[in-house]
């Protein structure tokens, strides 16, 4: 079992480019200061489910994170969802792909 | 504007003779009514209520309080039907054609300030609301009686001996208070916006020495949506406007104490930039 994770509803508005100062999120109407990070997975999730790793991927290709880098990655994606802006849910499988 | 009571007229007529429209009928925005509460009330301890539109939205007031209450009455009606503008808390004032906001809670000094630059040549378009049209981003006039609270009364007088300031209210909710009646040419000049050009977060912080520092656009905006009264209800609207009223404007926030040095400081702010033409010296 992994965590996978999605954002589904209207594309989140920037006020300067993706991933760059404040944004604004259609869905609930409220506006969030994200950190480099966060803002960063904000730009990659989909309404697809995926996981920190396809997530990693998505961004950066294949590389490999090592554990304080997962942890830092998975916190900035819990710290999203603390915000509403993305959802999470525990899937079946081990790999990537549709869950 | 209506009512019975001619000490409460004397007042607004101080204040706003030269307001009075008699080219006939116009639309109106709001249709309020001072009048005294009946019955015993009469005799005993008078009270002046606020009406709108027929509606009593606050409790009676002392009678000898009827201007505040109109005052703090009108804002009322204007911050809960003005929401084709971004609102935000902040006096405003104009500088040649360029608008400088100053947006903060109660205490921080914006009244006090905004009162000071007008004394020193500035024109006034609000002590209380920055109203914004969002599809131009300009400043609106709506130029008013700045009410003084407490401390800043004197703050005032010793700043300008000569300021023209109505009656003093003793006993109101918020305290001692007395306004500073707006000048000819902002009255003269209420049609015309201004171009918001600096963004200034004041804080009153008696013994203070000024201090003027720079704010980053994060820091400004997260500020500036905070100090704006309808940001939520206008959702994309607001956050594309303080966005882009972030990214046009200087932001800074400012510490001060001394009015005569606070105002000098930020006249000076303002006599930077060549753009900001007829700034007063």
């Amino acid at each position: 079992m992994q965590r996978v994770w999605r954002r589904l509803g209207p594309a989140l508005i920037w006020d300067r480019e993706p991933g760059h100062g404040a944004v604004f999120d259609p869905a609930t109407g409220e506006t969030h200061f994200l950190s480099e990070l966060p803002a960063l997975i904000a730009t990659t999730l989909d309404d697809t489910w995926a996981s920190h790793i396809e997530l990693v991927s998505r961004y950066a290709g294949t590389v490999e994170l090592d554990a304080a880098a997962e942890a830092q990655f998975v916190a900035a994606l819990t710290s999203l969802e603390r915000a509403e802006l993305v959802e999470s849910r525990l899937s079946d499988t081990d790999q990537g792909g549709r869950h | 504007m209506r009512s019975s009571d001619a000490a409460f007229f004397d007042t607004l007529s101080y204040f706003y003779r030269d307001c009075v429209r008699h080219d006939g009928p116009h639309f109106l925005d709001f249709d309020i009514r001072i009048r005294r509460v009946g019955g015993l009330r009469r005799l005993v301890r008078p009270q002046a209520l606020f009406e709108i539109d027929g509606l009593r939205p606050f409790e009676p007031q002392p009678a000898e309080n009827a201007f505040p209450s109109y005052e703090w009455g009108l804002n009322w009606c204007i911050a809960t039907s003005a929401h084709r503008y971004l609102m935000l808390h902040a006096g405003t004032v104009a500088l040649g054609g360029s608008g400088m906001i100053l947006p903060g809670h109660p205490g921080s000094g914006k009244s006090t300030l905004s009162a000071a630059l007008c004394l020193r040549g500035a024109r006034l378009l609000s002590d209380e609301f920055g109203l914004l049209r969002p599809e131009s981003v300009d400043l609106l006039p709506m130029p008013r009686g700045i009410p003084l609270k407490n401390a800043s009364i004197e703050a005032i007088q010793e700043f300008d001996g000569a300021a023209p300031l109505g009656p003093t209210y003793p006993k109101t909710r918020k305290g001692r208070v007395r306004h500073l009646r707006p000048d000819a040419q902002s009255l003269r000049q209420q049609q015309v916006p201004a171009v918001p050009r600096w963004l200034i977060f004041p804080k009153y912080r008696a013994g203070a020495a000024e201090s003027l520092r720079p704010l980053d656009e994060t820091d400004a905006f997260r500020q500036l949506a905070y100090n704006c009264f309808n940001y939520k209800l206008l959702g994309e609207t607001a956050f594309r406007t303080v966005g882009q009223l972030v990214r046009q404007m200087d932001c800074y926030s400012f510490t001060f104490s001394r009015l005569d040095r606070a105002v000098e400081q930020l006249m000076a702010l303002a006599a930077q930039n060549p753009a900001a033409a007829g700034v007063p010296q």
